[in-house]
């Protein structure tokens, strides 16, 4: 990781989670656009697993994991994962511009839900006091001088 | 068996598997140091980020499965219910604190979700 960020977690955990949800929504576009609507499950890995967009969502994938683990080791698991959903605002939004579907009332009013969700969970201290943080808090050193 | 409750049964399988991934991972995850050299070591050795990617590896299958037995109109929105149960099993089993005002965020998104996915 750059030097820069190594001093700042916090600003680490957010490109982290920037990243996440660009890499999440590139691969489920691709993902969308390589695998075939019909056929067996048999028919549907052979026909997936040769597709070149298909060979480029793997390698975002272990790009994701590692982000991923990043990510993880920086905050709650009930922080970021409620983050990760804006890539469903971004894969709305991509597959009405790359796939010219629809965006209809329902759809802007669940985005407007998202981004409010998003913003609460935001707001709430992003990793939870573990007993190691406990130990080291002035509370606790008080106690024990 | 039908289509179906195939369907039903596989998206089961993707979801219990997405949970137990993310779960696993945050496990592996603790007291690694966030460089890219501290991720790989704990990717060669943690058992437990090693039976997290097993289980995203599943999942995907499951998950290819599912889309080739239900529209993803429907598969999609239904989705949203792994906010839930990440939610609750990082409160029950990573022991996090999850303010009401998180349970709000997380509600609200999973609402918001679903909205996203059904089309009308």
């Amino acid at each position: 990781m750059s030097i820069p960020t190594q001093r700042h977690p916090r600003l680490l955990l957010w490109l982290g989670l920037f990243l996440a949800i660009s890499l999440d929504t590139s691969v489920q576009l691709c993902w969308r656009a390589s695998v075939p609507q019909h056929g067996g499950m048999a028919h549907a890995l052979g026909a997936t697993l040769i597709k070149p967009l298909f060979l480029l969502s793997l390698l975002l994938h272990v790009w994701q994991l590692f982000n991923w683990m990043m990510v993880l080791a920086l905050a709650d698991l009930s922080f970021v994962q409620p983050i990760t959903a804006l890539s469903y605002i971004a894969v709305a939004v991509s597959s009405h511009w790359l796939f010219a579907e629809n965006l209809d009332p329902l759809q802007f009013c669940g985005i407007g839900l998202v981004l409010v969700g998003v913003f609460l969970v935001s707001r709430t201290p992003s990793i939870s006091p573990t007993s190691a943080d406990v130990a080291i808090s002035p509370c606790s050193s008080e106690a024990a001088g | 068996m039908n289509v179906y409750w195939m369907g039903l049964l596989s998206f089961s399988g993707a979801v219990v598997l997405e949970t137990l991934g993310q779960v696993t991972m945050k496990i592996g995850t603790r007291n690694m140091s966030p460089g890219a050299g501290g991720i790989l070591r704990q990717i060669l050795t943690n058992l437990w980020v090693q039976a997290a990617i097993v289980s995203f590896i599943t999942e995907s299958i499951f998950w290819t499965w599912t889309l080739h037995l239900m529209p993803l109109i429907i598969a999609f929105p239904m989705g949203a219910i792994c906010f839930a149960t990440v939610a609750l099993c990082s409160a029950h089993i990573l022991k996090e604190r999850i303010t009401p005002q998180r349970w709000m965020g997380i509600l609200l998104i999973l609402i918001g979700v679903v909205m996203i996915g059904m089309k009308t």
